[in-house]
């Protein structure tokens, strides 16, 4: 993915005056960014939320950002949350609905789209269900292999899974596709699917969001003390094994880079008052086992990180993974030589080497089997430049100098030139 | 609310002023007044100087202009007309204030940023201009941006 490449064109003020709010209740799910309900939310690390490309917009193509409400850092641009994509278009349907289409216009004019189906081979729920607005019960009902059964067998005839890749390659333009979803949900995904981006199927409002929705896939109970890992699963922080380092999420297998997770506070307080008794009875549960108390504080020795190598801080300004979300990439770079969307699709030297099926962080349709390429960063040129002005290179051009006088030196030269090529090729490694 | 299209603002800017500017007229910010204009894009904010400070019954004129991307960009925020006495305030209405540079973050709003110049103003214990007011003012002759400038913040107890 690549950054700076959207820009929203202006637009005339009849947009805003039909944009009036419902009365729905709005308080809750603000983005601070756009101060307006949040759309397709992102959970940073340090739990605070905002809208996808609220998110993506603010965050430094050049070098670490900052969280704009508590300026802790990161490097990382997350995957959309779905358990809170999910609450909040129950929760406010009407305004929900409002954003998307919002969202869905900016996407078209500037051709970039944020994950239209926020689905992998590897989720427990079918994401289909998500646009169609079912349940992640429900989506369980017709798919009931476990995730770590979904990451080890991708070719199990998962009935949602294949139905998942066919979609997720679409870029967008879903609506006319209703044919092959499953028999299970055909019904509900029909009659979305007619309606997806005209209005809201008022049926689904009526679902009510019940608490087995809120299961945390590690300790199978009500999520207590949510925290959002950078693949969008949600987890109690205690289910989370802490390490100093970065770690895996249980579930996926991905890795959550940088060693601190901190709570949702948005998600937690909607915990705390949508189920009231459940979740007291969770903290009593935890206040029982974890008595130190000292769940909260994180001492995080993430900038000990010693990387002095100049190759892993080489960064390459306005790239990120579409792995594991570095943004910008540092040290190695690879992009797919074959989506062809204008995002583009790139890997970070440890994301490219693990391999595997790594879906793209926007509406790629990238596949395993394209061809990536290995990008050199336009730094390392500048730095080579820089460090090497008075050895290598400057040597080069005497000896090319002496070239001119002499022949003779041939085979130094050859010499000369392969030490430069080794040089060079340990930065971009 | 103004029906002229803020040529200029990216759409989520215009949003976001809408709503801020919304927010505003429930809840000003205590000693400030948005002054009603068609512009957007341009806001000119009267700043009352708190009771039992220096600034008392003074007022001032704040110009907020929005970039293009706000708010991921910091608005360029200067003092019109007589700025005010300040170390921190140029005489020609530039203002010291991190949060208007390097600490800008897109979480914050002009109401926000009304407070920190008050609280700015507020805490100063004498009226006198920055030392380096002539020089830096007179490299600002051809009509800089304060957001050109290189700033380093030397205190904020000031
Ligand atoms: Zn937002
Ligand atoms: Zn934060
Ligand atoms: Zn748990
Ligand atoms: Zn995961
Ligand atoms: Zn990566
Ligand atoms: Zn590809």
């Amino acid at each position: 993915m690549a950054g700076c490449l959207v820009s929203d064109s202006s637009e005339d003020c009849r947009t805003f005056e039909a944009q009036e709010p419902s009365n729905e209740g709005t308080e809750r799910f603000t983005c601070s960014i756009c101060l307006d309900l949040v759309y397709k939310p992102i959970v940073q690390a340090c739990g605070h939320i905002f809208c996808f490309w609220c998110a993506f917009k603010a965050m430094d193509v050049r070098k670490e950002s900052h969280c704009p409400v508590c300026r802790r850092p990161y490097q990382y641009f997350p995957r959309v949350c779905e358990l809170l994509h999910f609450v909040i278009s129950k929760t406010t349907p009407v305004e929900y609905k409002r954003r998307g289409d919002e969202i869905r216009r900016a996407e078209e004019e500037s051709q970039v789209f944020s994950p239209h189906f926020l689905k992998s081979p590897r989720q427990t729920w079918s994401p289909r269900s998500y646009d169609g607005l079912l349940t992640p019960r429900e989506a369980a009902s017709h798919c009931v292999n476990t995730s770590a059964e979904h990451i080890s067998s991708a070719d199990t005839s998962c009935p949602c899974k294949e139905n998942d890749h066919e979609d997720w390659g679409d870029s967008g333009h879903m609506s006319d596709k209703p044919a092959s979803a499953p028999a299970l949900n055909s019904q509900k995904e029909n009659g979305y699917a007619d309606k997806r981006y005209t209005q809201v199927d008022s049926s689904f409002m009526d679902d009510k969001l019940t608490i087995d929705d809120f299961n945390c896939p590690s300790c199978n109970d009500l999520l207590y003390r949510p925290v959002v890992l950078n693949c969008g699963e949600v987890f109690c922080k205690s289910c989370l094994k802490r390490t100093t380092k970065a770690f895996y999420c249980p579930s996926c297998k991905s890795s959550n880079p940088g060693s601190s997770v901190h709570v949702c506070l948005e998600l937690h307080q909607y915990l705390e008052s949508a189920f009231p008794v459940d979740y007291n009875r969770r903290r009593l549960a935890h206040s029982a086992i974890y008595v130190s108390g000292g769940d909260d504080e994180d001492q995080n020795n993430e900038s000990a990180e010693a990387a002095d190598n100049i190759i892993s801080r080489i960064r390459h300004a306005q790239v990120g993974c579409d792995g594991c979300g570095m943004f910008p990439i540092e040290g190695v770079r690879y992009r797919c030589t074959e989506c062809i969307e204008k995002i583009g699709f790139d890997l970070c030297g440890s994301c490219y080497k693990h391999g595997g099926y790594v879906i793209g962080r926007f509406n790629q349709e990238h596949h395993p089997q394209h061809h990536m390429e290995q990008i050199c960063p336009q730094e390392v040129h500048h730095i080579l430049n820089l460090n090497i002005q008075n050895g290598f290179i400057q040597r080069r051009r005497q000896q090319q100098h002496a070239l001119h006088e002499s022949n003779d030196h041939n085979s130094q030269q050859r010499n000369l030139f392969s030490d430069l090529d080794d040089y060079i090729a340990s930065f971009i490694g | 609310m103004s029906s002229s299209s803020p040529k200029g603002l990216s759409r989520i800017a215009a949003n976001r002023l809408h709503k801020e500017l919304k927010e505003w007229q429930m809840n000003p910010p205590a000693g400030f007044k948005h002054k009603v204009s068609d512009n957007l894009q341009r806001w000119i904010v009267e700043v009352n100087g708190a009771p039992n400070t220096l600034y008392e019954n003074e007022t001032y004129y704040l110009q907020v202009d929005f970039p293009e991307n706000y708010p991921m960009e910091a608005p360029q925020v200067i003092f019109t007309h007589n700025p005010p006495l300040h170390p921190h305030i140029y005489s020609n209405g530039h203002i010291c204030l991190d949060i208007l540079y390097d600490s800008w973050s897109p979480a914050m709003t002009v109401s926000s940023i009304c407070i920190s110049i008050l609280s700015m103003l507020s805490s100063s214990t004498e009226k006198a201009r920055p030392v380096d007011n002539d020089r830096y003012v007179r490299n600002c002759r051809n009509g800089k941006s304060p957001k050109e400038t290189r700033w380093w913040f030397h205190d904020d107890k000031v």
